[in-house]
């Protein structure tokens, strides 16, 4: 049994908004519900009112814009991302990610913009969506304001929102001609588990050189990180084996603060970030 | 706390039902219907004991709200055999397989693969196993549920 709570129904943002508003730090939106009625039920924390906003309209959908890039609206579940083909066919790596996300059972239900807005640093839809350059659209249903990825996650468990702000979506540019992507995680078993590390790159290489490249890495920072010195070191130059592995050491070394903690120890987080980093950028060049 | 009143369908059947907010679907099915084939293991969204399909989806029962299933088409694995009887080729697949021990998980494995046959009917051994992953058995019976699965996917046109 769940303890006791109150269900409030949003029909829209500027609903859902004012409710947030008005109950404040009592209240906190749901969605799919795959994470807070667990805390609920393990009495991590309680909130005397949830404000549903799964039947919000305007927080679903998928559509190809017109300058190419895709808008994924935040109360699009993961079953319903991949198996969309505007995503099969412009973010393949997105699947990679996605589809290891708890089980088939829980991606019916869960969310992207629940998944991002708990923002956990082990969140696996997190590094896709960083090394794809994801913007957040943000809504109070009145007025609208976007902001990257990177600095809408800011620790731990906390975003940028304001309150009576939500996540409306999410607008992905469009991918560069050539471009690849991939995806790793690493957990303590392989299906249903919660990463020790996982890590997304992306890489373009034309004729032998690195024009774009992009890495982020989950669960061994505050938030999910994208390991800018290590893309550095990559871009403009001309690809060999060796040199992406040197940017994955460089990354494990010093993009990363992973801890010890009940699934892996900070020195294990830090060897899988190496290889892990290593082995997505070379299958993005295969 | 509000009470809701409300409608679904579960296994065919019309049913109306007066809900407190915090009530699960898994509560509302146990308890109030009395369809305790649905099992509650973790509570937690991880064992998938509580399996049911809401709408042709399978879904964690102990993670959707009953308020949630208002209007929603639900199947349970008592909704799995025809009402004469005869059982559903998964469930006697499950039998001829052996592919039950203490029984537990079954109500769940059944409804992770009934939602996965109506998807796939020919699936590979891989993609039993991938949707499966949310179902636990702790006997650790999985071989012999697989093969049940992927007998019963013989059968499928």
């Amino acid at each position: 049994m769940l303890p006791k709570f109150n269900v409030l129904k949003a029909n829209s943002i500027k609903e859902a908004s004012e409710l947030a508003q008005k109950y404040g730090s009592e209240a906190k939106f749901y969605a799919g519900g795959t994470d807070i009625f667990i805390w609920f039920h393990d009495d991590v924390v309680v909130f005397p009112y949830v404000i549903s906003i799964a039947n919000i309209p305007e927080l679903k959908g998928i559509k190809e814009m017109e300058d190419g890039s895709t808008y994924i609206g935040a109360c699009e579940t993961f079953n319903d991302i991949v198996s969309n083909p505007i995503i099969i066919k412009k973010y393949p790596y997105f699947l990679e990610a996605m589809n290891k996300i708890a089980s088939y059972q829980v991606r019916n239900l869960a969310t992207i913009g629940g998944n991002i807005c708990n923002a956990v640093p082990s969140a696996d839809s997190a590094p896709v969506l960083l090394v794809a350059g994801a913007q957040c659209l943000i809504s109070d249903g009145k007025q609208e304001r976007t902001m990257s990825l990177e600095d809408f996650i800011t620790s731990p468990r906390h975003t940028a929102l304001q309150t009576g702000e939500l996540l409306k979506g999410f607008v992905i540019p469009a991918p560069k001609a050539g471009e690849r992507g991939a995806f790793l995680k690493r957990g303590p078993r392989k299906a249903m588990t919660i990463s020790m590390v996982c890590v997304a790159s992306k890489l373009v290489v034309n004729n032998g050189v690195i024009e774009d490249v992009a890495i982020a890495l989950g669960a061994v920072a505050i938030k999910p990180v994208r390991a800018h010195r290590a893309e550095k070191m990559l871009i403009g130059q001309k690809y060999s084996e060796k040199l992406i592995k040197e940017a994955a050491a460089y990354a494990a070394e010093n993009e990363c603060k992973p801890i010890t903690d009940v699934r892996a120890s900070a020195e294990y987080r830090r060897a899988l970030v190496e290889v892990m980093t290593g082995r997505t950028l070379l299958t993005c060049a295969e | 706390m509000a009470n809701t009143t409300i409608n679904c369908t579960v296994n065919g059947k019309k049913y109306n039902g007066f809900v407190s907010d915090y009530q699960t679907l898994l509560n509302f099915l146990r308890e109030d219907l009395h369809l305790t084939g649905t099992k509650e293991g973790c509570g937690v969204g991880e064992c998938g004991a509580c399996t049911v399909l809401m709408n042709g989806k399978a879904v964690n029962a102990c993670l959707v709200l009953a308020i949630n299933a208002d209007g929603a088409d639900i199947l349970t694995v008592e909704g799995l055999a025809h009402e004469d009887g005869t059982l559903d080729p998964l469930q006697q697949a499950f039998i001829d397989e052996g592919a039950i021990q203490c029984g537990f998980c079954t109500p769940g494995m059944l409804m992770s693969a009934k939602a996965l046959l109506m998807d796939i009917p020919h699936p590979t051994e891989e993609q039993v196993r991938m949707r499966m992953e949310g179902n636990l058995c702790r006997c650790t019976g999985y071989m012999s549920i697989v093969k049940a699965v992927l007998k019963a996917a013989e059968a499928n046109e």
